[in-house]
Parts: C-alpha cells; structure tokens; sequence
C-alpha cells in the first residue's frame, strides 16, 4: 500500500503541482487549503507524511504543526514556505523546532523535494 | 585787575612771573586731590610728571595746548590738557586745564580692544579711497594696509561673481548710507581669496559735508567654510536618510510580493522539471519548457536576491580568513569567466576579519562578475588583489574605525564608467546592463555587506579605461580572532 500524504496549502497552484510530482512518484496525496481544514483531514485520513504551507489564512502552518504534534508526537512534517510577508522572522527555522522532519524553501525543484520526501519515509 | 579765577568753571590757575601758584579754583585743586590752598605758592609746573617739559611749555608760552600728566596726591594719575589763557605767560597769567583722563582711559580701552580684535579697521576720503587701514588688515590679508590705500574697495575686492550685490553696495554707498555685513571677496597675498564682512558709516564735517566711510572688516573665510562644510554633510546625511528610507519602503515591497511569486513559481519549476524529463531529447517542446526552466530559475533567483538585500536580520559573525575564502570564491568563479579574459591573482596572507562568509562570498562573485561583463567578450584582464591596507592611508580615507584593515581589490580592464554613471551604481536598481543581463542590485548588495561588516567600499573609473574597486574591511589582531572563537565555541 503506498504511503499517504497530506498537503496544506493555501495556493491551488502550489496544491497541484504537489500532486503531479507526488503522485508522479506513486504516493497518495490528499489536499486542504489552511490549517483548520487540514487538522480534519489529518485527524480523520490518518496520512503518514503531512506536508504544510506556513503563511496561510484562517490557521497559520506554525500552529498547525503544534497541534499536529501534540496529537501525534511522531508525525513526520515537512514545512514548506515562500518566505513571510514581513520578512522579520525566519518560519521556516521555528518550523523546525517545532519538530518539522524537514523544511522546504518554494520554489523548489522537484526532483529535490522528492528525494526528501523519500528520506522522510526511508529514516 | 585780579583774574577772578574761582569763577572760571574749568580748572584753572593763576602764575607769578616765576611760575608759582598765585590764585587756582576749586575744580584744578579738584583734579590734584589737594586743598586749594595748598596749591598756592607752589610750582605749578612741579605738580606734573614731566615737570621739565612743563616748564618749557610754559616758557616758550606759545604753544596753544599741551597734555601733561599729574600725579594727584592719593597716587591716582590724571591727564590734563593745559592751554595758556593770557598773552604773557612768563610773567605770570592764566592757565586753563582740560581734564582729559576718561578721554586717555577711553582710548587706551579702544586701543586694547582693536588689537585683540582680529578686525581691521579702515576709513576712506569723501571719494571713496581708502585712507587708512589699522595694523590688523596685513595680519590678516598678509600685505601691508598701505598698498591699498588711494584705492576704493571695489577696486582692491573681487566684484565679477557678485556684480549684482556691488551694484547695490556701491548705491548705498553713493546714497552715503550705513551699512552692516556686506559680504565680498578679496584675494589676500597668497592668491587665495577670502570671505570679508565689512560694515560701515558715512562721516560729515560740521556743515554736514560727507568726509568719507569708516568702519571696520573682518575675514570669515574660515567660518563660511566651516559652514558649508557643515552643509555638505548635512546634505549627505540626508541623501543616506533618503537612501535608508528607499531601502526600507523596498523592503516592505518586496517582503509583500516575495511570498506571492515565490508561491507563483512553484508550478513553472517543479512542473517544468518532472515534464521536461518525460519529452524526447532535442524536440522542440523539450526546448522549449527548458527556456521556461530556466526563465523561472532567474525569476527565483531575483527574488532571492531582492530578499537578501532587504533582510533586516544580522548576518552570522565568524573568524573569516580572507585569503583562503578568495581563492576558493575565484576558483568557483573562473568557470563562469570567459577563457578570453585573463585573472591575475595576487593574494597575501592577510589578518582575519571578523564575517560572515557566504556574505563575503557574494561580495567576489557580484564584483567579479560584473568586471567580466564589463569586458565583455574582447580580451582582458581582472586582477583580484588581497592586502593588507596601509594604515596612512586609511587615516586619509577617514575610515570609520581605527586600526589595521584588509582591502580586497578587483579591477577590470573592461569598458569603465563616466562620473554620472559612478554616482549612481550603488543605488539599487540602477544599472547600465541590457534588460535580463542584470538586476540592478549587485552593487547595492556589495555596499550593504560591507556596510554590515563595518567597512568601506571606494570605486575608481572612467570611461574606456577599466574600473577598479576596492572594498576595506575592518581586520581583527589574532588575540580578536583566538577570543571571537573561544567565544563561538562556547556558544
């Protein structure tokens, strides 16, 4: 069976181009579009990789991945952001201490963000 | 008949023919602090300090008026001017005192005061020439007054740049008007001309006949310098005030659409990639979407670089050796330079600077590839030289910190820039290269980095004849270098 993947992004262009390569790869990818969304589908689907956007409306990436964490201690996250629109606080290095897996700069190649969603799965 | 003396309202004393007091008033006893009888009797000309010329004065008995001085009898000096009030003075007369002293005193406070002054004091005759010049005018001008003299002002003063202002100077002037803080140039005997602050007024004889102009000048060359000196950085000051606020207003810009087209691009790239692997090699759809890889990699890569030129957040702060960062950014470097342009390296061992080398990194790379671009593709050269900078010299450049420092030069034989282009270069978006060729931003950056890391970046240039920069960085002594590392460490 392959390994499921939730994606939380805001953008739908950002979404689908998740799926293409992920899918691409043979992973089974679902979609919400903020925080509040994906913490139904994360507590209702089960995926074993959740992927998320950090600048989003109604729940933001940060608080996600608190909850996340604290239903699910051993969740592998991937944060991925384009950056704040302040530019003030790095997110995606407190994503990381909140207890990302891994994080992602967009735009990002994608070959790379494959090999590290594969290392995600293989550590 | 007896003068009647007591009735003579200024001092004044009655003489026999041997010169002694035969009758004196109240106000000569007054200004000798004596009785009026004890005056009677004795020698006048004894009271004074000069009791010989007094009694020459009085035997020649024709002079009109003469000062002498007396010594009253607390001590107390006081100047008296005596004139002979009757025709026959050596057979005893009349004599008429003067009480000059508050005249003396009054002149010698003036005279101390023009001498501390660095002032100089003139007056001209009713035609406008000068006709006297105190000593302080060769003090200050360095020649003599009398050079001047027989001359008028806008004779001996520059009037061609403020023709205007003479012309009405010169109104006032003929309207025998006063006047106060004329200002005019004048060269002094070097050739160097000065700044001079005049004021004036007109002077009348007793029928109201104008006699001329006194009044006195001074040099403000040193203050007016001071002052536009002052201006110039003030001026500079606010230039990096706008320039501050430029940056912070992109800032803001730029943090608004860098999360938007970073978002934006994810499709062109990630989706570009995984499709261009799965059309056949040299068809032209696989041309075509790496054009458009490539296209979004340079969209990215702005982005990036607009982010990194508005971050706010400190750089990290380590020991950097400089020479061993040099060479391994040139030989990262040489593969993008043309095999037509030829790298002179001369790299001395340097002390370390206190950085952040990734930063560094970006300085070699902006610098040298721009030096590349602007050779183009003829041959040429770009020499990268890394020394340690003479410390006179630093003094000279007036850098911000005091001690030994790096300079890390590179310079190109490419096509150089006019001194409107140099003005600009730093300014971010400013650049001379063909839309795609460049952003605008590499020198900025380069600035910023060095602003960052305390130092100081100088640019030489002209046009066809290469450019050359040289970046100054603050150098740490090894005792710096061994505590910024044990403090890393503990960290």
């Amino acid at each position: 069976m392959s390994k499921r993947i939730l994606i939380i992004d805001d953008d739908l262009a950002v979404r689908d181009t998740l799926i293409a390569i992920l899918e691409d790869r043979g992973y089974e990818v679902m979609t919400a579009v903020n925080g509040q969304q994906g913490l139904a589908v994360f507590r209702s689907e089960r995926p074993d990789l959740l992927v998320t956007d950090i600048v989003m409306p109604v729940k933001e990436g940060l608080q996600t991945i608190r909850e996340i964490r604290a239903e699910r201690p051993d969740m592998k996250i991937i944060a991925i952001s384009g950056g704040s629109r302040t530019e003030r606080h790095d997110f995606l290095e407190i994503a990381r201490q909140l207890g990302a897996w891994d994080v992602v700069v967009k735009p990002f190649d994608a070959e790379d963000f494959v090999a590290r969603v594969d290392r995600c799965f293989a550590a | 008949m007896p003068i009647p003396v007591a009735q003579i309202p200024t001092p004044a004393v009655v003489l026999d023919g041997k010169g002694l007091v035969y009758a004196a008033n109240d106000a000569m006893a007054g200004c000798l602090g004596v009785a009026r009888q004890e005056l009677i009797g004795t020698e006048f000309a004894g009271w004074a300090d000069d009791r010989d010329a007094m009694r020459d004065f009085l035997r020649r008995a024709g002079g009109r008026q003469q000062e002498f001085d007396f010594r009253t009898r607390n001590g107390n000096r006081r100047a008296i001017a005596i004139s002979i009030g009757s025709s026959d003075a050596r057979n005893g007369g009349l004599l008429l005192g003067f009480d000059t002293t508050a005249l003396r005193e009054c002149e010698r406070r003036y005279c101390a005061m023009f001498e501390v002054a660095s002032d100089w004091f003139w007056e001209t005759d009713g035609a406008l020439r000068l006709s006297h010049l105190s000593p302080n005018f060769e003090t200050a001008m360095g020649m003599p007054g009398r050079a001047l003299l027989g001359k008028r002002r806008d004779e001996v003063a520059d009037t061609t740049e403020d023709a205007d202002r003479w012309r009405v100077h010169l109104a006032m002037l003929a309207a025998r008007r006063p006047f106060r803080d004329f200002v005019c140039r004048q060269a002094g005997s070097d050739g160097r001309r000065r700044w001079l602050k005049s004021s004036g007024v007109p002077m009348f004889d007793a029928e109201g006949g104008f006699t001329g102009y006194q009044g006195a000048t001074t040099d403000v060359t040193a203050y007016l310098e001071a002052e536009a000196a002052a201006d110039h950085k003030r001026r500079s000051l606010e230039a990096e005030l706008q320039h501050a606020q430029k940056l912070e207003a992109l800032g803001a810009l730029a943090g608004g659409i860098a999360h938007d087209l970073n978002n934006t691009l994810v499709p062109v790239i990630a989706l570009a990639k995984i499709t261009v692997d799965k059309l056949p090699e040299h068809s032209r759809e696989r041309r075509n979407l790496a054009t458009i890889l490539e296209a979004g990699a340079r969209a990215r890569d702005l982005v990036r670089q607009i982010l990194a030129f508005t971050r706010k957040e400190a750089p990290t702060r380590t020991t950097v050796e400089l020479s061993g960062l040099v060479r391994s950014s040139l030989k990262l470097l040489r593969a993008s330079i043309p095999s037509t342009i030829h790298i002179d390296e001369a790299i001395a061992e340097v002390p370390p600077v206190r950085g952040d080398p990734g930063q560094i990194h970006q300085i070699m790379i902006n610098l040298v590839v721009n030096a590349a671009q602007a050779i183009g593709e003829a041959p040429g050269k770009i020499a990268i030289e890394l020394a340690t900078a003479p410390s006179d010299r630093l003094d000279q450049a007036q850098h911000p910190w005091i001690g030994p420092a790096v300079r890390l030069s590179v310079q190109d034989s490419g096509c150089g820039m006019d001194e409107a282009t140099i003005k600009h270069i730093f300014e971010p978006f400013f650049t001379t290269k063909a839309v795609g060729d460049g952003t605008g931003l590499g020198l900025s950056v380069v600035q910023g980095i060095v602003a960052q890391h305390g130092g100081r970046i100088a640019v030489e240039s002209r046009r066809g004849q290469g450019t050359r920069f040289d970046v100054y960085l603050p150098a740490l002594s090894r005792e710096e270098a061994r505590q910024l590392d044990m403090s890393g460490a503990a960290a």
